[in-house]
């Protein structure tokens, strides 16, 4: 880490790779097509690696690609206006890959029905595993918000997933 | 525990992942050597001037395919919103139709050194569209929006009796920033004026949208700047146009799902296409909330949507989607005018205009085929 604050980028891309594929998918559920997830995948790296000697706390590492990257993901959105829908070709390549349709239309679930606000929490949460509390510090919000959000879009979820255990 | 986790990692992973982490830091590497500051204009800005200059020479030859009237009125319009860089294939129509009151008025916000000028004006039962560009010496108007959709953007309209009158949004509008001459085109696109024929109207345009990435956290912002830019004059006839509503009433099966065609709706801004099906309705679950889902219909509409950069939402041609054929040409969507709201169960599907409203077929996909007209 010392050698990536430094300005070293070898070093900085190898902890980078340790998370690249959490920060592609946390993209991806944002704006929903693999081109723009690669596109803020590109813009993380580019913004981190500028901003990385501002990295007081290196433990924080991950949790600060995570912000970055939502507000990448936000910031794509709005540069390309508005919110992008689901391409059905995605669809399709989920569904096949794992002949599971309903659990494909779960996902898309996830990406539809959720507000940016919601998908932050919610992808925090149950993908990455963080605490309200770490949450509520990333995202610079009141645990009672964070929990609130949190509850609001696990109801929208489960209304649309019948029979799936939403609660830990 | 839930399977948000498994889910979420159904997303599968390109094989060029890395590679795009790497571009990024060579990037940022690049730039730090270079102790350069990185403007988001510096990005395509070649292609950009390339368009630029292809749109000038196809404007150069469309002009001479016009008739003298029509050519007159389309070059008191900005040329930029006769270009593809204006994401409104109905507002491209509608300028080289000839439709449209022009204004040409202009107006100085000396605080923000901001030259705004009015375009033009277009009305009818369902939406206004109002065309205006705005320039700038001092300030850099990249990041500034007139978002009306979502933004704190307003547009309001006083009356003869000083009444003002608030118009909401309809779909998105269209806007474009050219780098060169620090100038925006803004297609903006809200509820009908018609009812103001005749009359002595103010149009007022509060506040401007700032999108942008702050240089210090990173942080993606969004900001505002209060201001009010107002356009005052008479609304006049050649403004209005009218909108003729066809009742179609026919079923079509797509995916499963039955759709029912109610109506077409014919402008000279767009054509509309109202349909109802068994999943285009509101929800409603246990506690009162309303919700929408995403029909099978409007997945295929939206299939061949494709977002460019530089143009906004344009159509895919590589994809299939939902499209109307008329006079046995190809009508295309309009991306940009999305989210615009019919009765609970309906769902509007919003073209450009058609060649012969007595001859239109709605094409879903390649195998469904409904004519509307006959």
């Amino acid at each position: 880490m010392k050698k990536a604050q430094k300005g070293d980028d070898k070093a900085f891309l190898k902890l980078f790779q340790q998370y690249e594929e959490d920060i592609y998918r946390m993209a991806y559920v944002y704006v929903k097509n693999e081109s723009d997830a690669l596109d803020v995948v590109q813009e993380v790296a580019y913004r981190s690696f500028s901003k990385i000697e501002t990295l007081k706390s290196p433990e924080f590492f991950k949790s600060w690609l995570l912000r970055i990257t939502i507000t990448c993901a936000i910031d794509l959105m709005r540069k390309n206006k508005k919110v992008v829908h689901l391409n059905p070709d995605y669809q399709e390549k989920i569904g096949l890959e794992d002949g599971d349709l309903s659990l494909s239309i779960t996902l898309q679930e996830l990406l539809e029905r959720l507000t940016e606000h919601e998908k932050s929490i919610v992808m925090l949460r149950f993908y990455e595993g963080y605490s309200f509390r770490e949450i509520g510090e990333m995202l610079h919000m009141p645990l009672g918000s964070v929990k609130s959000v949190l509850y609001r879009a696990l109801e929208k979820l489960r209304k649309q997933c019948k029979g799936a255990d939403f609660y830990e | 525990m839930n399977n948000i986790k498994q889910e979420v990692e159904k997303i599968t992973i390109p094989k060029d992942l890395h590679e795009r982490a790497k571009l990024g830091v060579k990037q940022a590497k690049v730039e730090k050597k270079e102790g350069q500051k990185r403007s988001i204009t510096k990005k395509g800005t070649v292609y950009k001037r390339l368009s630029i200059t292809a749109a000038a020479c196809l404007l150069a030859w469309s002009t001479f395919t016009f008739t003298p009237v029509v050519a007159a009125i389309q070059e008191m319009y900005d040329r930029i919103f006769s270009t593809q860089h204006i994401d409104d294939t109905g507002v491209r129509t509608a300028i080289s139709n000839g439709n449209g009151q022009a204004l040409d008025q202009t107006f100085y916000d000396e605080k923000n050194d901001i030259t705004v000028n009015f375009e033009g004006v277009m009305t009818d039962d369902k939406e206004t569209k109002l065309l205006l560009t705005f320039q700038s010496e001092q300030t850099d108007l990249e990041n500034y929006f007139l978002d009306i959709f979502e933004g704190a953007t307003k547009i309001s309209l006083h009356d003869e009796s000083g009444q003002k009158i608030p118009l909401p949004n309809v779909g998105w509008g269209s806007r474009y920033y050219d780098s060169n001459e620090n100038k925006v085109a803004e297609a903006l696109s809200f509820a009908p004026i018609k009812e103001f024929a005749g009359q002595n109207i103010t149009l007022e345009i509060e506040n401007i949208t700032i999108y942008r990435d702050d240089e210090e956290s990173g942080e993606f912002k969004v900001e505002s700047i209060e201001t009010v830019w107002p356009l005052s004059f008479t609304l006049d006839q050649s403004a209005i146009s009218d909108r003729e509503t066809l009742e179609v009433n026919k079923e079509f099966e797509f995916e499963g799902k039955t759709y029912t065609i109610k109506q077409v709706e014919f402008s000279a801004l767009e054509t509309r296409v109202v349909v109802a099906g068994e999943d285009t309705k509101i929800q409603t679950d246990e506690t009162g909330m309303k919700y929408r889902i995403m029909s099978k219909l409007e997945h295929q509409f939206l299939n061949a949507r494709k977002i460019d950069k530089e143009d906004g939402y344009i159509v895919d041609e590589k994809k299939s989607g939902v499209f109307l054929k008329s006079a046995g040409e190809r009508v295309d969507p309009i991306f940009s005018k999305g989210e615009v709201e019919g009765a609970d169960d309906e769902y509007i599907m919003i073209f450009s205009q058609v060649k012969d409203r007595d001859d239109v077929v709605l094409e879903v996909g390649k195998d469904i085929a409904v004519s509307l007209t006959k």
